[in-house]
């Protein structure tokens, strides 16, 4: 008796897991996500439908966390880029950040590391996604909000 | 928000233009990382 309720836990915790949108999923097939979601471009704005280990249709509930990942890291990547040259031009006052202390900016993770700083922008990047991030994403998970998202809510 | 075109068809292509811009800063970050510790110099990472 209490396998069988302990079964019906697991059961039901299970099925909470699982997409739900097996409604959703039947319409969806019929028409391919590239006809769905801009994007299927290459780098001169010809149709590129680039799927080739057909991924989109393999996990086909996961689409939405797809496309916000993809939307993220290329958000990510921007940032990332843009921070990672203009090191190389201006820094942040103080000693430890100056150009005699870290001369190419692939070496200021590991400096950094020893003198502190980035702990604490691992904080505030770790406070950030808890607070922003994971309801974002879960509210794009149960469809209340498109992958991306505006960006005034990130 | 402040650049976001009224209109389906000019917002989608601005959505295009973010995903494109995402993609090929996600190939240029690993391109920047690698140049810079296979060359150890800075900006044009050459």
């Amino acid at each position: 008796m209490k396998s069988v309720a302990i079964l019906t836990a697991l059961a039901g915790s299970a099925a909470a897991f699982a997409p739900a949108s097996t409604g959703k999923a039947s319409t969806a097939i019929m028409a391919s996500v590239f006809d769905n979601y801009v994007g299927a471009v290459d780098f001169r704005g010809a149709e590129m439908k680039f799927d080739p280990l057909k991924l989109s249709e393999t996990y086909e509930p996961f689409q939405g966390w797809f496309r916000e990942c993809e939307l993220r890291h290329g958000r990510t990547a921007m940032l990332a880029v843009t921070g990672f040259i203009a090191t190389d031009f201006v820094r942040i006052p103080g000693e430890m950040y100056s150009f005699a202390a870290i001369p190419n900016t692939i070496d200021a993770h590991d400096a950094l590391l020893k003198t502190g700083p980035m702990y604490q922008l691992a904080l505030w990047i770790g406070l950030f996604d808890i607070l922003v991030t994971a309801p974002a994403c879960q509210a794009m998970g149960e469809g209340e909000r498109e992958a991306g998202g505006k960006f005034e809510s990130l | 928000m402040w650049f976001a075109p009224s209109g389906k068809e000019a917002f989608d292509k601005k959505r295009e233009s973010e995903l494109m811009n995402g993609r090929l800063a996600m190939c240029a970050v690993g391109g920047i990382a690698t140049q810079s510790i296979a060359t150890g110099h800075g900006f044009p990472f050459v």
